[in-house]
């Protein structure tokens, strides 16, 4: 009988816990259940959330399968939505297949020997239109370039820049068009006339020495004044003068006639001077119309020169517009290079010396070292990414091969730098010769990104080059080819250089006036070959970009001489219906002068000849007098000189007697 | 979670029986180690795996491993200190360049400086922690237990029906 009291005894257990076995068991089936069920599953999404984080645009996965004791993983089907274009791939990899060392992965690396990548795809339409991530909004915390980029790719995107090009191009169609005509042309001109001016100057001129010339002419002496001169010479005597008083008086009433006879004989001169004097200054102003009419004649052929048309500053505007997203990728691709590509671990200051140091690399939770030595694995390390890729137009795939070599987290470790290479083409995509070359070493102390990238030929689309009621223009699909080469230093030096290349570019015009659409024409079949090139350089953030073209030199001159042909026919015509309004104004303009003078010259001439008609006979009659009073004179002189001669015969007989008187009287006889 | 309720019961019973003292120790010092060691770890794995596979009482090394995670934590400065010295130290660096490119180690991530620090401090006082916690395991079984057990208290609770169903439940089911 059992003791219902009974303890029962504790078995003596062992220090192994045997019993944990069971449920150790259970959990690792759990956790090769999970990996052979969910992992791949699990795997795939966080991928393709990753990706869209990474690339800001939805990435899908149709296939991933990983192998944990093979170390292998495949993905098959990687579709990158094309950010610009949602219904579209940018690009599209069949098949990525790698497997990582074991030998690695004990030793807590990554490292894998050859990632084989096959059949690439670009710009493939999807089934759907894919996500895109809306642009983040700039932070405080972002740098110049980041800020400056983010905001001039929201305001280039699908914007032509301010300085809106169409208004240049269709103002200068209408020009072309001849919708500018002559007339418009002149009244533009006229108000900048100096030789309609001048005329109006010299006709006022006229004008004031008429009114001047009449108050003259009537302040002149007047026949009637001579008359009265006349009449009191005639009182004046002029014979029979009774004394010499009487003489004197007539000499003087006849100086004081020839006294007032001279005053308006003067003012008569000093008319005719003035007259003269007018005269002159009117022949200088008639011919400084002449003048004027010339230089004015000159200045048309400048008003109708060919405008000099800065084409590359509107192009250039155009070109930022275009540039501006590709500088805000540049921008955003700089910012996540610096994040993940590998750290620069060589000494500081000796730049040549490639030493596997024990650098700290500073994280936010201690300080993890790399106890590297030469020859070692570093923490991540991708040998070889071989990428080839077969062509077939009807599925879009591309013929590509290339590699990429080291990819690795210690570059100065294994002594290598990362380098790609691409070769291939997308006949789908119309592109031909891509190439594509680049190095990343950030071995030394500066370290370097250097690419250089080559598209031999791809189709250009229809692009808008004028869209103005007045004309439109489209440069039509043509091949291009692309060159672009470029270096970042130490993250912050930057140059790029691209060029576009176009060939045998067509265009089509279109315009409401037959006129303007034929010189377009003209202007634009010129333009078959030409290239775009931009400069980008400086330290980020601030950064030169230059523009050039000789698309903007040569469309220039080709708008420059229709523009001079245009405007030479203009100029003609203007010229001729300048001139000729301009010679008729002279015209009457000398026809005034001339009246003028022939009136005022004629009156002048009347006065003068009277006045000097008079002279001449109020001269006669005084020297008539004058001769009466000197003969008059004489006779008294002669007189005189009897009476004397005969006082002084008188006074030599009485002399003479006297004399003879004394003698008499001294010798007393 | 039912498992690690049911291991924290298990510690308390056994703290206050007169068993099981190493396996108490044990597992209390380990869980010094568990505590000053990163959670996703190798060594973790390995101290997890002794826990496990040898009789070291689990609720001892997770209440251990919980309370000695808030002492790294507060004492992670230091740790991270002494963490660069002994990783900078000129004379272990090629000691350290071996077991860097030696398999398995590197997975320790013994080459973060506070992982190190970290685990200098934990391996160092892991064994005198033991002989520490056994001794309080004993000192606490004569003089708390006895007098909780001499106590009114206990007597009183001894003989209500819950401790008779309890200690029922202990003989058939241990």
């Amino acid at each position: 009988m059992t003791n219902k009291n009974s303890v029962k005894p504790s078995k003596k257990q062992g220090p192994i816990r045997f019993e944990a076995l069971i449920p150790l068991t259970i959990i690792i089936s759990v956790f090769y259940i999970y990996s052979a069920l969910f992992f791949d599953l699990h795997l795939k999404k966080a991928l393709e959330w990753g990706g869209y984080h990474v690339m800001g645009a939805e990435v899908n996965i149709q296939d991933l399968s990983t192998s944990f004791f093979k170390g292998s993983l495949r993905i098959q089907n990687i579709e990158v939505t094309n950010s610009q274009k949602p219904t579209h791939n940018s690009i599209v990899l069949g098949d990525i297949r790698f497997k990582v060392l074991w030998d690695g992965l004990l030793r807590a690396r990554f490292i894998v020997d050859e990632v084989a990548v096959d059949g690439v795809q670009i710009d493939t339409p999807r089934k759907q239109a894919g996500r895109v991530k809306p642009p983040s909004p700039p932070s405080p915390n972002d740098d110049a370039l980041t800020k400056a980029l983010a905001q001039s790719q929201a305001k280039a995107l699908g914007m032509i820049s301010t300085e809106n090009p169409d208004n240049v191009l269709g103002g200068l169609s209408r020009i072309l068009g001849g919708q500018a005509s002559e007339q418009e042309i002149i009244q533009q001109i006229q108000s900048s006339l100096t030789t309609e001016k001048r005329t109006q100057e010299v006709e006022a001129f006229i004008k004031q020495k008429q009114t001047e010339w009449e108050a003259r002419m009537a302040s002149l002496p007047k026949a009637q004044d001579f008359e009265k001169i006349q009449k009191d010479v005639e009182q004046i005597q002029s014979q029979n003068f009774k004394s010499i008083e009487e003489v004197q008086r007539s000499v003087t009433q006849f100086n004081k006639a020839l006294n007032e006879l001279d005053q308006k004989l003067k003012q008569i001169d000093q008319a005719g001077k003035d007259l003269q004097a007018d005269s002159q200054r009117l022949d200088r102003e008639v011919r400084s119309i002449e003048s004027a009419l010339k230089s004015d004649l000159a200045r048309l052929g400048n008003f109708f020169s060919t405008p000099a048309i800065d084409f590359n500053s509107i192009l250039d505007s155009i070109l930022r517009g275009y540039m501006a997203p590709y500088l805000a990728k540049i921008g955003y691709y700089r910012n996540m290079a610096q994040d993940y590509m590998p750290p620069n671990l060589g000494k500081k200051g000796e730049p040549d010396a490639v030493q596997i140091a024990m650098q700290p690399r500073p994280r936010a939770d201690g300080v993890t070292y790399e106890f590297g030595r030469p020859g070692s694995y570093p923490l991540f390390w991708v040998k070889k990414v071989q990428v080839s890729s077969k062509a077939n137009a009807n599925l879009g795939l591309g013929d590509l091969q290339g590699q990429i070599l080291d990819i690795t987290s210690n570059q100065a470790l294994i002594n290598k730098a990362t380098q790609i290479n691409f070769k291939g083409d997308f006949p789908a995509q119309e592109l031909m010769g891509i190439a594509f070359s680049g190095v990343f070493d950030n071995r030394k102390k500066e370290s370097f990104i250097r690419y250089e990238f080559g598209i031999h030929q791809f189709g250009m689309g229809e692009k808008v080059l004028i869209q103005s009621p007045d004309a439109g223009v489209k440069m039509l699909p043509s091949s291009a080819s692309i060159v672009s080469t470029g270096e970042l230093t130490n993250f912050k030096d930057l140059q790029l250089t691209f060029k576009q290349q176009l060939a045998n570019v067509s265009y089509s015009v279109t315009s409401p006036n037959d006129q303007a659409q034929e010189s377009l024409n003209n202007i634009f079949s010129g333009i078959k070959d030409f290239a775009f090139t931009a400069n980008i350089s400086g330290q980020l953030p601030s950064i030169m970009i230059k523009f050039d073209t000789d698309f903007g030199r040569i469309l220039g001159e080709r708008f420059s001489r229709e523009i001079g042909r245009v405007f030479q026919k203009h100029k003609a015509a203007a010229e001729a219906q300048i001139r000729t309004q301009l010679n008729q104004e002279k015209a009457k303009i000398d026809a005034q002068v001339k009246a003028f003078e022939t009136q005022v010259k004629a009156q002048f001439a009347t006065i003068q000849k009277q006045a000097e008609s008079e002279k001449k006979k109020i001269e006669a009659q005084k020297l008539a007098a004058e001769n009466q009073v000197n003969q008059q004179k004489q006779q008294a002189e002669q007189e005189a000189r009897q009476k004397v001669e005969a006082e002084r015969k008188k006074a030599e007989i009485e002399a003479k007697k006297k004399a003879e008187q004394e003698l008499k009287k001294l010798f007393g006889r | 979670m039912t498992l690690l309720l049911k291991q924290l019961f298990r510690f308390f019973q056994l703290l206050n029986s007169d068993t099981a003292t190493n396996s108490l120790a044990w597992g209390l010092a380990l869980g010094c180690v568990l505590g000053f060691s990163p959670f996703l770890s190798l060594q973790t794995f390995l101290v997890l795996f002794i826990c496990i596979a040898f009789r070291v009482q689990l609720g001892a090394a997770f209440l251990s491993a919980f309370f000695f995670k808030v002492v790294a934590f507060i004492v992670d400065p230091v740790a991270d200190w002494v963490g660069q010295q002994v990783l900078e130290a000129e004379a272990l660096r090629s000691m350290f360049v071996v077991l860097y490119n030696m398999p398995i180690l590197p997975l320790t991530r013994f080459n973060n400086s506070v992982v190190m620090g970290s685990g200098v401090i934990g391996f160092i006082f892991a064994i005198p922690l033991f002989f520490v916690f056994k001794s309080f395991i004993q000192k606490y079984r004569q003089t708390v237990l006895a007098r909780f057990r001499d106590s009114k208290f206990w007597k009183m609770w001894t003989t209500t029906t819950f401790y008779k169903w309890y200690s029922k439940y202990q003989e058939l089911y241990g």
